[in-house]
């Protein structure tokens, strides 16, 4: 059927009917190829997606932070659909997906956030959160501390990472892998150097800063032979967002009575 | 040849695509740059210091320039164009040149030549950034200017500090001014306590306590954000929320202490070594508790030492004894017998001490001067009733003592001199009010329970948390329902006071609601932590974190004070020692006022 439809196209544009088999030859080298563009083009579109999506739930998430107190939550409750706070789980939760099976007796219930699109792989994605307390345009304090977060190493700011406080306790760190279990990086992107390089020398000196950082193993949709090879699948996407929090500027009180 | 130019074709789109790609992701970057700057600019939407309007433009700049840095973006302005507008001038006005400038701006800022409408905290970031093609550059198509904008709002604040005017706050512990709490009267203290002719408002912890609440007012906006100063001692009274920092400050310099009664002088074997329990600390005129300084039911035999050793019926050797038609409750000039001067004086006392100087509030003999849910009240009646709802609504309250005094209702009728003034009357949603005519201070002498005036007034059984509502469902969880006899105390009402205030969550559904107030608390001095007695009174700082850990989040169960010693700061309270940590304390509190990003 197909032949013949080719054949009348062909006739009617004049081409010689010995030309013909050429372009089939032509047809059946270059189809292949010309696929194998069409569908990388498709999986860089669905990446660059995927990435953006990931990017805004940064952004909603930090958004989500610099409006509370990251000082005052005394609880440390796992569970997204309950009314107790706890600053950084909380915020994690933003990028949780927005239905789930648990409930409110679970002690860990992932679920009521914003994210229909890019399910977090506990054994391998992570969400990294930081703060940093500027005065005089440096940074002075970062948190959190133990035992709420863990310090990086160098001394260069502490972190609360998700999959440390997730509830698959044989993937912890998943930060500093990449999507095949391998330690690639033992800082995040923002540490209190990183944070100080950016800093305006003439802007209010006194602030703070939240960081969320998102490590997501995005999994290829069409995994085309060849493209696998080339680029890994899954491939580590890393986006982040920093904006101020007020509650984490710097404080003439210290905790204890002056 | 065909599929050669398919090919090409192809190529083409391909190209065009992965520019778009480029595009797409530059602009997510763009924008979550933008929108994380103007949160940034918000926020620096506050004075500072003696920032004057164009440093604050310049802060607000380079605090959104910082902040679209921090992601990770090229500011170079060859790449990147920022422009940030507010809405007002430096006086005040709306900007007419953001008509033509921002015209989606402009119409969000509201006309303030309209009456009801007030300045705005809008910020406007708006971004270009240039990006680079790659495949069409080829073409001879070199990039695409991105932009976009991003609205950020903070909200305006409405504060009421709250601060206690009662005697005490003459004392400084271990300070040079020999205030003895007993016969003071801060209208006569040539050193200074009361601002007047011939005072220099020097007292302390009073003076402490005004210059830390300045430095707070001080970091508020002029024209955008409000405060009220409420004092309370007896009662307490309140300043209108005013845009007029001027007017601010100039009350907080008039705040004057309150001048108790002079207790050194009630007849000494009323208050015999200052011992509680022969007299009603609310009003020593009203023996039998009704409200009324005539007690019939009382009987007793007057003479001149106002102390009746005819009848003895709880070993004292005697009970007091008043005339019930003049006001001789103390010995004002000092005597020992009583004479048509007390009653002079006494009455002076009455018609010099008006609380607010304009009626209808009336100066009483109340012994207890620390009434800190009337402080509560006024203050978050001051935001519900006049505060604006999308301003964030903050109360700073300070109080250098236990809280020993409720609101009183009086006496039924109109009340006569000597009766208990009434001080409330709006606080009615509960049934019972009209039996409590001298607040929630009980007691009296008599011959059933109690028998005697409770001590001081103070709870001293704080075990039980008490609820006047009639239906049990409405009254905070674990409490339990006043049911007719004295239980219900100042501490039980001033709770209630901090949950009217605040109290956004309850794990009883049906529990009465408060108002979205953030609330910070100091405690002062030794006052609000006394070791003895009674070592575990909790009408001071135990109250003071309640109200801290109900007013940070709305949440009674959620305290950051739970497990933190006595002394301590912990979450929204602050425990200050004397008045020199005044200034600190504030300074802290205003800089965690946190702007609340509206937009």
């Amino acid at each position: 059927m197909m032949c013949k439809v080719l054949a009348r196209i062909f006739k009617r544009i004049s081409i010689p009917r010995l030309r013909k088999g050429q372009s089939f030859v032509e047809l059946a080298l270059v189809l292949p190829v010309l696929l194998l563009m069409l569908m990388g083009l498709m999986e860089v579109a669905f990446f660059i997606g995927k990435y953006l999506d990931v990017l805004d739930l940064t952004r909603e998430a930090a958004r989500f932070a610099s409006v509370r107190d990251p000082f005052n939550n005394p609880l440390a409750d796992s569970n997204c659909l309950t009314d107790g706070f706890d600053f950084y789980f909380d915020v994690s939760c933003v990028l949780a997906p927005p239905t789930c099976t648990c409930t409110k007796t679970d002690p860990w219930c992932w679920c009521n956030g914003l994210n229909r699109y890019a399910n977090l792989n506990m054994a391998t994605d992570d969400i990294v959160i930081s703060i940093y307390t500027i005065s005089g345009n440096t940074v002075t304090d970062a948190h959190p501390k133990s035992p709420k977060g863990v310090a990086l190493a160098g001394g260069v700011g502490y972190i609360w990472a998700f999959s440390d406080n997730d509830n698959d306790t044989s993937h912890n760190s998943n930060w500093q892998k990449d999507c095949r279990g391998n330690v690639v990086r033992n800082l995040p992107h923002f540490t209190i150097p990183v944070v100080n390089s950016y800093m305006q020398q003439n802007a209010q000196p006194a602030k703070g800063y939240v960081a969320v950082e998102l490590y997501y193993c995005h999994s290829q949709l069409l995994n085309l032979p060849f493209v696998s090879d080339i680029i890994p699948n899954p491939m580590m996407t890393h986006a982040y967002t920093i904006m101020p929090i007020p509650a984490a500027m710097p404080s003439p009180t210290p905790t204890t009575s002056p | 040849m065909i599929f050669a130019i398919c090919l090409v074709a192809l190529l083409f789109f391909i190209g065009l695509a992965l520019d778009a790609g480029v595009i797409y992701v530059n602009y997510g970057q763009l924008k979550r740059a933008v929108d994380a700057a103007a949160v940034s600019a918000a926020q620096e939407f506050k004075r500072r210091g003696t920032d004057n309007y164009t440093r604050m433009l310049e802060r607000i700049r380079l605090a959104a320039l910082e902040t679209i840095a921090l992601q990770g973006m090229n500011t170079n302005p060859t790449v990147l164009e920022l422009n940030v507008y507010v809405c007002n001038d430096a006086n005040g006005n709306r900007l007419a040149s953001l008509q033509t400038t921002v015209p989606q701006f402009y119409a969000l800022c509201p006309d303030t030549t309209i009456a009801g409408q007030s300045r705005s905290k809008l910020v406007w970031v708006e971004a270009k950034q240039y990006t680079p093609f790659y495949f069409l550059h080829l073409l001879g198509f070199s990039g695409i200017t991105l932009k976009t904008n991003s609205v950020g709002e903070a909200a305006p604040v409405d504060l009421v500090i709250v601060i206690d005017t009662s005697e005490s706050m003459a004392s400084e512990p271990n300070g040079a001014y020999p205030y003895n709490g007993q016969d003071f009267d801060p209208d006569d203290y040539t050193s200074g306590c009361n601002p007047g002719t011939s005072h220099p408002n020097t007292c302390q912890p009073l003076k402490s306590a005004k210059d830390a609440a300045k430095a707070l007012v001080a970091t508020m906006m002029d024209g955008y954000d409000r405060v009220s100063i409420v004092n309370f001692d007896t009662v307490a009274v309140a300043t209108t929320l005013s845009f007029n920092l001027t007017d601010v400050n100039t009350a907080i310099d008039n705040l004057r202490l309150h001048d108790d009664p002079p207790a050194a002088r009630l007849w000494g074997n009323w208050f015999p070594g200052g011992s509680f329990g022969r007299v009603n600390p609310v009003n020593p005129e009203d023996r039998d508790g009704d409200g009324r300084d005539a007690d019939p039911a009382r009987p007793c035999t007057l003479n001149n030492t106002r102390w009746d050793t005819t009848q003895d019926p709880y070993g004292w050797g005697g009970v007091p004894c008043d005339d019930d038609n003049v006001l001789d409750a103390f010995d004002w000039d000092m005597s020992g017998s009583y004479t048509t001067a007390d009653t002079t004086l006494a009455a002076q006392y009455l018609a010099n001490h008006d609380p607010d100087g304009a009626g209808p509030l009336k100066a009483s003999f109340s012994l207890a001067s620390t009434c800190t849910g009337c402080g509560i009240r006024v203050g978050s009646n001051v935001l519900k009733s006049t505060g604006r709802p999308g301003a964030l609504w903050v109360m700073v309250f300070l109080t250098d003592g236990t809280t020993n005094l409720s609101d009183t209702y009086g006496p039924s009728g109109t009340p006569g001199v000597g009766d208990t003034p009434r001080s409330m009357s709006t606080w009615t949603s509960v049934t019972g009010w009209t039996s409590f005519p001298n607040g929630f201070c009980t007691g009296y002498y008599g011959t059933t329970t109690p028998q005697f005036w409770n001590k001081g007034c103070l709870d001293q059984s704080n075990t039980v948390r008490y609820c006047l509502y009639t239906d049990q469902s409405m009254c905070p969880p674990g409490t339990t329902r006043h049911t007719g006899t004295p239980q219900y105390s100042v501490y039980d009402y001033a709770m209630d006071m901090v949950d009217e205030a605040a109290l956004l969550k309850s794990t009883r559904a049906t529990e009465r609601r408060g108002n979205n107030i953030t609330i910070y608390t100091i405690g002062l001095g030794e006052a609000v932590t006394p070791a003895s007695p009674p070592a575990t009174l909790p009408t001071g700082e135990r109250l003071m974190r309640y109200m801290a850990a109900v007013g940070d989040d709305g949440d009674r169960t959620t305290d950051p004070c739970n497990g933190i010693a006595v002394k301590t700061n912990c979450g929204n309270y602050y425990y200050a020692p004397q008045g020199s940590a005044l200034l600190t304390i504030f300074e802290d509190i205003a800089s965690r006022i946190y702007t609340r990003i509206s937009q």
